[in-house]
């Protein structure tokens, strides 16, 4: 068993201020106050400001054109069109009453990074690390890590020292039960189960689990919810309730050379490590070749192609491979907060609809 | 005419000979009620007379002088303490009353509380109007340590006067006094002695302030928390006189997601209004306080609190970044 390793009480103090200093900075302003002049700036009160891809994407949504319609839509009719679209909606929706939205901005970047609804749903840096020093203090957790994004999001992993607990018949997957803490100016407080891998110490951010708690400090009564979904959490050991048989599921069914390809992108896209280098915890470009021997240069496939073309890795050694990047320095750069990113987007592979699990073997 | 004489019939009363009689009558009802020291029938109503009894005393704050042990409240060694006042404990020299849905808890409660300051040692009293002692006897059995507070029965003192009742009961002194209830005590008295009903509730405040300053054998600053009926509505049934007497009014009341019973201040001049203490009375022998609830409560209140600081000062800095409401038109944010 891999030692379990926690941060100092001085470094957790220093991240704390680091992320109170980070903090994202927010304004209520009348819908009828700003204009979307491109893909990437906005008109507010007669002031040009920049926003990025995240925060155009959640205007989008709140004046109602779906996700990935904005794409289509520009590539149809050109992006004059598309924003002549959003703003029409946007007046739209003002006719339907809905008055006011709230812009969140970088103030280090002096970025638009995300645009909420109500600037009350979104919750303070320094709100967020007292609340959840008390509930880290009230269970006794330990901090394993702390990583503070580039937009002012944090993520705290801790673990229950206490709370260990393993499945019948499945050795090495005893794990250490804990909780994952996050404060985005997207998704806002979030709690969900951390789980810790005892064999070799990978962590997990379990966001895809129905036990993900969000706390929207605009309603009192949302904080009595949250915390007392929270205790019933703690009761069970911060372990997921349908965690065991994901991972059953996991290891019983092959990865799709799509979720491989996911995943290796995933890992790519969030370090330095290139192609070859990252085979050892996702094999794509053996299973490539392999495809080739065998006369399909996987390469040509679409999409839902690959998502029916099984690979000989499992889905559970897809999840332990980015979940092992992820916790462990394995020599390669990647930030704190894209560890973190990882460790949610192994989760997200663990709870999706696997893409093999469906097949039957068929005797034609 | 005569035959009916013969008969006994009796002659009709002359409008003088009745009006002679209920002089007389009244007379002699003023005569008694003087000798009980009681105010002429219906005097509440009256115009208040236009002397004062009391020679006039304008009162300046900083000439007054009050022991330091006044201000150091009563501790129950529960999370109750900390509803009453911030500082945790029952204060002294107060008047508190106590409502509630029917059901809820409020003679258990409130009898929790006074047993547990009689524990930590303070000199309690319980005036009982509405249990008998064989009502209490079975309370006991579940909850022993109300077995220890000293208890005036006062349903068993109706042939006597209540206010001379309840005046030598609180002639001791003591540290705090419930009155359960409050419109029960009320009525006895108004009935007793013939009062308005707003004539009862006068005595019975007037006694209350007057043990608040001390006025008793021990010179105690009795505080009294008295239980008060509700409408059917769940509205408080006592005057504005009554509203005013006191320093806090605590409601019992089921919370509507859950159907568990909580406390709260309606009012409370020495602590915070607001703040829902949950309990339970399934735990035989005490009332056990949800602490856990109450700290989460507590740091929502103080988040959305912070929240709202925060949110103002996060508008100033948005303008200020931006330069917005300073004229300077077109500046562009970010690095483009």
């Amino acid at each position: 068993m891999k030692k379990l390793e926690t941060i100092s009480q001085s470094l957790f103090d220093a991240k704390a201020a680091e992320a109170v200093a980070k903090n994202p900075i927010r304004k209520e302003v009348p819908l009828k106050n700003i204009e979307i002049l491109k893909d990437d700036q906005m008109l507010v009160d007669g002031v040009k400001i920049k926003m990025n891809r995240d925060a155009f994407k959640s205007i989008c949504k709140i004046v109602g054109l779906p996700v990935g319609f904005d794409k289509t839509f520009s590539s149809a009719f050109g992006d004059k069109a598309r924003q002549a679209l959003v703003n029409r909606l946007k007046t739209a929706k003002q006719a339907n009453g809905s008055t006011h939205v709230s812009l969140v901005v970088n103030p280090d970047t002096r970025q638009i990074i995300s645009v909420q609804k109500d600037p009350r749903d979104l919750i303070s840096n320094s709100s967020f690390l007292k609340t959840t020093t008390e509930i880290i203090d009230r269970y006794n957790l330990d901090v394993k890590d702390f990583s503070i994004g580039e937009n002012g999001s944090v993520v705290i992993n801790t673990v229950s020292p206490k709370n260990v607990w393993g499945f019948e018949g499945l050795k090495d997957e005893d794990h250490f039960g804990g909780a994952t803490f996050i404060n985005s100016p997207d998704g806002g407080f979030r709690v969900s189960s951390f789980l810790h891998r005892l064999v070799c110490a990978n962590g997990m951010i379990g966001t895809g689990f129905d036990e993900t708690l969000a706390l929207n400090p605009s309603d009192p009564l949302s904080f009595e919810k949250f915390y007392s979904s929270l205790n019933e959490l703690a009761m069970v050991g911060f372990r997921p309730k349908g965690y065991e048989n994901r991972i059953r599921l996991a290891m019983h069914t092959r990865a799709s050379l799509n979720e491989l390809e996911t995943a290796h992108s995933a890992i790519r896209s969030l370090s330095d490590g290139i192609h070859r280098e990252l085979e050892a915890w996702v094999p794509y470009h053996s299973t490539m070749e392999a495809f080739y021997k065998a006369g399909i240069d996987a390469v040509f496939l679409n999409t839902n192609q690959k998502k029916s073309s099984r690979t000989g890795t499992t889905v559970w050694d897809l999840v332990n491979g980015i979940t092992h990047f992820a916790t462990h320095d394995n020599g390669f750069t990647i930030s704190d907060y894209d560890r973190r990113r990882l460790q949610v987007e192994a989760s997200r592979i663990l709870t999706k609809d696997f893409d093999m699990m469906n097949i039957v073997k068929s005797p034609f | 005419m005569a035959h009916k004489e013969a008969q006994g019939l009796r002659k009709p009363m002359s409008d003088e000979a009745k009006a002679k009689i209920a002089e007389a009558v009244r007379l002699a009802a003023q005569k008694k009620r003087e000798e009980m020291g009681l105010p002429p029938v219906g005097s509440p109503s009256a115009p208040a007379p236009d002397y004062i009894e009391k020679p006039l005393e304008l009162v300046r704050m900083s000439n007054q002088e009050f022991p330091d042990d006044l201000f150091i409240p009563m501790k129950t060694g529960k999370a109750v303490d900390f509803l009453f006042t911030n500082e945790g404990g029952i204060p002294k020299a107060c008047n508190f009353m106590l409502i509630g849905d029917p059901g809820v808890g409020k003679s258990t409660v409130s009898l929790d509380i006074l047993s547990d300051l009689a524990l930590a040692g303070y000199k309690v009293l319980f005036i009982s109007a509405e249990m008998t002692r064989i009502d209490l006897y079975g309370y006991v059995k579940r909850f022993p340590k109300f077995g220890e507070v000293d208890i005036l029965f006062i349903g068993e003192y109706c042939d006597s006067n209540p206010k001379t009742v309840i005046e030598k009961s609180l002639e001791p002194g003591y540290d705090v006094v419930l009155i359960d209830s409050f419109a029960e005590v009320q009525e006895d008295i108004k009935e007793s002695l013939r009062l308005t009903t707003s004539g009862a509730e006068k005595w019975l405040i007037d006694a209350m302030v007057s043990h608040n300053l001390g006025n008793n054998l021990s010179r105690k600053n009795t505080t009294f928390i008295a239980i008060q009926q509700v409408t059917k509505g769940g509205v408080f049934v006592g005057s504005n006189k009554l509203k005013h007497n006191t320093t806090g009014m605590m409601e019992l009341r089921l919370c509507a997601d859950s159907n568990s019973p909580y406390m709260v201040f309606a009012k409370n001049r020495r602590g915070s209004v607001g703040k829902r203490m949950f309990y339970s009375l399934s735990t035989t022998g005490d009332v056990h306080y949800d602490v856990k609830r109450f700290s989460n409560d507590e740091n929502a209140r103080e988040t959305l609190a912070s929240e709202r600081a925060q949110l103002e000062n996060e508008e100033g800095s948005f303008d200020a970044l931006f330069g917005m409401g300073l004229g300077e038109d077109n500046e562009i944010g970010g690095d483009i």
